[in-house]
């Protein structure tokens, strides 16, 4: 006769024995007590009276090539109409050997991946080898399938590198991984899609892929009104990561850009004239 | 939107899959494999949204492996696919809900006799020779029932699922380009990318 409960199988039950056993200092958030009443003007919370509906745009792209895995991101939050920050890291370092992005909600993303870079810690200590890129992105997949239902709003990608090499999952709020080449994440990935197809091979040199990476960022800020400020670059490769620019203005990109082809980039390439 | 289709054949089960995973309007992957290797003679092949296809395989795939390693290590087609429909069935009035995915189960026994099984979300199990999961179902099963015949051969069976494949590219209002196909023989599982 077989006899087991399916009840203690399952991602999420796991998740939750782990988590009162181990991580004591890192108290799992409440659910706010409060329903803020919607103003009217710049600070009006859009959605309604949610307070889990923030807009929010994002470019984020990462992709394998031969010397490891490239990340490049944007740096600008909005609320609305109303732009927070440009100023935004949306890189998030999670220890020396793994990275994750940030797009969605920031605040799920910057407890979440700060969770997973106490675990990978604490897996270190007790085990004596590093958690590797596959068990990490699994262990934040177990946590997003438990929260499946309560908002969280995730659509982030780890890239790191372990004894097998560099990887790169995708990870998002519905519990979903996946193992890929190429992902771009957030409101302007259609466009980063775009220019990164086009150009991308798996045997660019680094210098290529971080211009393709600046390039892709680039012509998602300049499409997407949820997208912009500056562009950041991270390399990982088989010693850890390594931040290629902190900071390159997209509008400085705009007119460099522009000039290489001749233009002078104010938009008038049609020459329309009314009269 | 998974495409998933199979045949069984005299001597052999095949399932075909499409490879892309899509989110909203973009195709994030066009690689990703929706067949689930339960042993070296069976195959599942699930379709359904964002984690659940995952989570179930994995859920299905774990246990899988635990029973037979309670029970002495083997377990026919039979005894598999009624476990896997007992796993939906316990599910549908939990309080997570059904597990919200389809699902293909084929293999061979060690005797080889070849079965493909047809399983639901809500735990309905039926043994087919042929059939298909999701939107592939109205573009398929016309084709599928015009084409087979008992007792198929191997090739027979490949070149079915070509033009299965063919149709859903001809007809189909979603582009799926890749297609993964899982051949399920006595000498094992064959695996082809098309």
């Amino acid at each position: 006769m077989i006899d087991f409960d399916p009840s203690t199988f399952g991602l999420a039950h796991t998740y939750q024995k782990e988590d009162k056993d181990e991580i004591n200092t890192l108290a799992l958030p409440s659910a706010p007590q409060v329903i803020y009443k919607t103003l009217n003007g710049p600070t009006q919370i859009s959605g309604g009276n949610k307070l889990n509906n923030f807009k929010h745009g994002t470019t984020t792209l990462g992709f394998v090539f031969k010397e490891g895995i490239l990340l490049a991101v944007d740096s600008r939050a909005s609320m609305g109409s109303f732009l927070s920050s440009e100023q935004v890291r949306k890189v998030i370092e999670i220890n020396e050997y793994l990275l994750g992005t940030m797009a969605g909600g920031a605040a799920d993303c910057q407890y979440w991946l700060a969770y997973l870079a106490n675990h990978c810690r604490t897996y270190e200590l007790k085990n004596g080898s590093k958690l590797s890129v596959a068990a990490a992105s699994k262990f934040l997949q177990g946590i997003l399938i438990g929260y499946r239902n309560s908002g969280l709003s995730m659509g982030c990608m780890i890239a790191g590198t372990d004894t097998t090499g560099q990887h790169l999952y995708y990870i998002d709020n519905d519990g979903m991984r996946l193992k890929g080449d190429i992902f771009s994440v957030g409101s302007g990935s259609t466009y980063a899609y775009g220019v990164l197809d086009n150009h991308y091979r798996y045997d660019l040199s680094l210098d290529e892929a971080v211009e393709l990476g600046i390039r892709a960022i680039y012509h998602a800020t300049h499409r997407d009104t949820a997208s912009g400020g500056v562009v950041r670059v991270y390399h990982i490769h088989q010693d850890g990561w390594t931040k290629v620019h902190d900071g390159i203005d997209v509008v400085d990109l705009h007119y460099r850009f522009a000039q290489q082809k001749g233009l002078v980039g104010d938009g008038d390439e049609a020459k329309q004239r009314l009269f | 939107m998974d495409s998933i289709f199979g045949l069984q054949g005299g001597d052999f089960v095949i399932i075909a899959c499409d490879g892309s995973i899509a989110h909203s309007i973009l195709k994030i992957k066009e690689t990703e494999d929706k067949i689930l290797k339960l042993d070296d003679h069976k195959i599942f092949g699930i379709s359904g949204e964002g984690a659940d296809r995952n989570s179930f395989g994995e859920l299905v795939h774990k246990n899988h492996s635990l029973i037979r390693y309670k029970t002495g290590g083997y377990m026919n087609l039979q005894e598999t696919a009624h476990f896997v429909r007992s796993m939906y069935a316990q599910a549908i009035r939990s309080r997570d809900g059904p597990h919200q995915c389809n699902g293909l189960l084929g293999g061979v026994d060690s005797d080889g006799t070849p079965s493909l099984y047809w399983l639901d979300y809500l735990g309905s199990l039926q043994k087919i020779t042929r059939g298909a999961q999701g939107y592939a179902n109205y573009f398929l099963l016309g084709l599928l029932d015009n084409q087979y015949k008992p007792n198929l051969t191997k090739e027979e069976g490949i070149e079915i699922i070509k033009k299965c494949i063919k149709e859903l590219q001809t007809r189909f209002l979603i582009a799926q380009n890749k297609f993964i196909v899982k051949i399920v023989t006595k000498q094992g599982i064959e695996v082809i990318t098309i």
